[in-house]
């Protein structure tokens, strides 16, 4: 399989348009668990060489991340990043009550894996339909550490077999319960031009 | 009066060598490993940052900063260049931590990247002086090149001097 190095602008576009609609439906899920209205950034999307993705996310703090692995036709990793006052938030929001605590209990934990679930879930089933193609996801996994420590993990993981990979960066935020969060898409060439072949299905191409 | 020391961030898959007064900082080492390399009289350090054991295992070998074993060499040639001398080099070791895994072979990534470095380090020779690596958390690398305090923070697991 020939390596895609770099997209064209429609190439570009019509993958924007691809994540735009998993977000949407993403975040319409999290928007009914919740019944608050969520707002997302267009998705910030790049083909780059995957030693250079922790110079675009940059974090030192700890955050809450939920990580799921990508199988099938598109193989890497999902993760989505709350900060812990957006965790708590949310985690308020859905359960009603608030562990005073400063870290996070089982409980905390099984609300935070299941919203992971559910956003990603509908994201990516939103884009295997769309597609036409197959995509898996893992059972969820979530850590309270470093963003970067998460996403220098993920790195080492993929960078036996990867050079380039498709990222993709969507933020997204209730606003009235200041909850912000981002979803971070990790997949490698070979399932970029998958990706891409089942565009050029679609758009006739 | 104090000097402010210049701090210079090493990435992934990245080195530097760089004259005393100086602090090599690497943010976030998940199962990653950081290794310094120190010459006392010389006063020159490195720090290197690598995420693969071994170039021989690898497909794509474009780039040696990736790799614990050609890293190594690299780190030491580019030391022995500055005027250093090479059994006056100490080394210290951090990261290789396994923060999760989806299957059994994840868990090994951080202690085979350590077990390489270690290997490598050994058969060229170099102590390593000190070394904080494993578990499942990550750590941010301050290594200071004057005095040759590695500072290795955690999130939760508290900040050490090794």
């Amino acid at each position: 399989m020939t390596e895609i190095k770099t997209l064209t602008e429609f190439q570009k576009d019509a993958l924007k348009e691809v994540g735009n609609i998993g977000i949407g439906h993403a975040t319409t899920s999290l928007s009914q668990m919740v019944n608050k209205r969520v707002w997302i950034s267009l998705p910030d999307l790049k083909l780059i060489p995957l030693i250079k993705v922790p110079d675009l996310v940059k974090n030192e703090a700890p955050v809450i991340g939920i990580i799921l692995e990508l199988t099938g036709d598109a193989k890497g990793f999902l993760l989505l990043l709350l900060s812990k006052k957006s965790a708590k938030y949310l985690i308020k929001l859905v359960m009603g009550t608030e562990n005073e605590n400063e870290t996070f209990d089982d409980m905390d934990q099984s609300v935070l894996k299941e919203t992971g679930n559910i956003m990603s879930g509908t994201y990516i089933t939103s884009l295997s339909n769309f597609l036409g193609i197959s995509i898996g996801l893992s059972p969820p996994l979530n850590i309270y550490d470093m963003a970067d420590a998460i996403i220098n993990q993920i790195v080492c993981m993929m960078s036996r077999d990867v050079e380039d990979v498709l990222f993709i960066n969507t933020e997204f935020t209730i606003n009235t319960e200041k909850i912000e969060g981002k979803i971070l898409i990790f997949t490698d060439s070979a399932s970029l031009s998958k990706i891409l072949d089942a565009i050029n299905r679609i758009s006739g191409n | 009066m104090d000097l402010v020391k210049e701090k210079i961030i090493i990435g992934i898959a990245d080195l530097a060598v760089v004259h005393n007064p100086a602090v090599l900082v690497t943010i976030g080492l998940g199962s990653c490993v950081a290794i310094s390399f120190r010459d006392p009289v010389a006063k020159f350090g490195g720090l290197a940052h690598i995420l693969l054991p071994s170039i021989e295992e690898s497909r794509n070998k474009d780039n040696p900063l990736k790799f614990a074993d050609t890293a190594i060499e690299k780190a030491v040639e580019m030391m022995l260049l500055k005027g250093c001398v090479k059994n006056r080099i100490e080394t210290k070791i951090a990261g290789g931590a396994s923060m999760f895994s989806f299957k059994e072979a994840d868990m090994q990534i951080g202690a085979r990247n350590v077990e390489a470095v270690r290997g490598k380090l050994g058969e060229m020779k170099l102590p390593i002086i000190a070394s904080d690596t494993g578990g499942n958390y990550g750590r941010t690398i301050e290594f200071d090149i004057a005095s040759g305090v590695m500072l290795v923070k955690s999130a939760f697991n508290g900040n050490k001097a090794i």
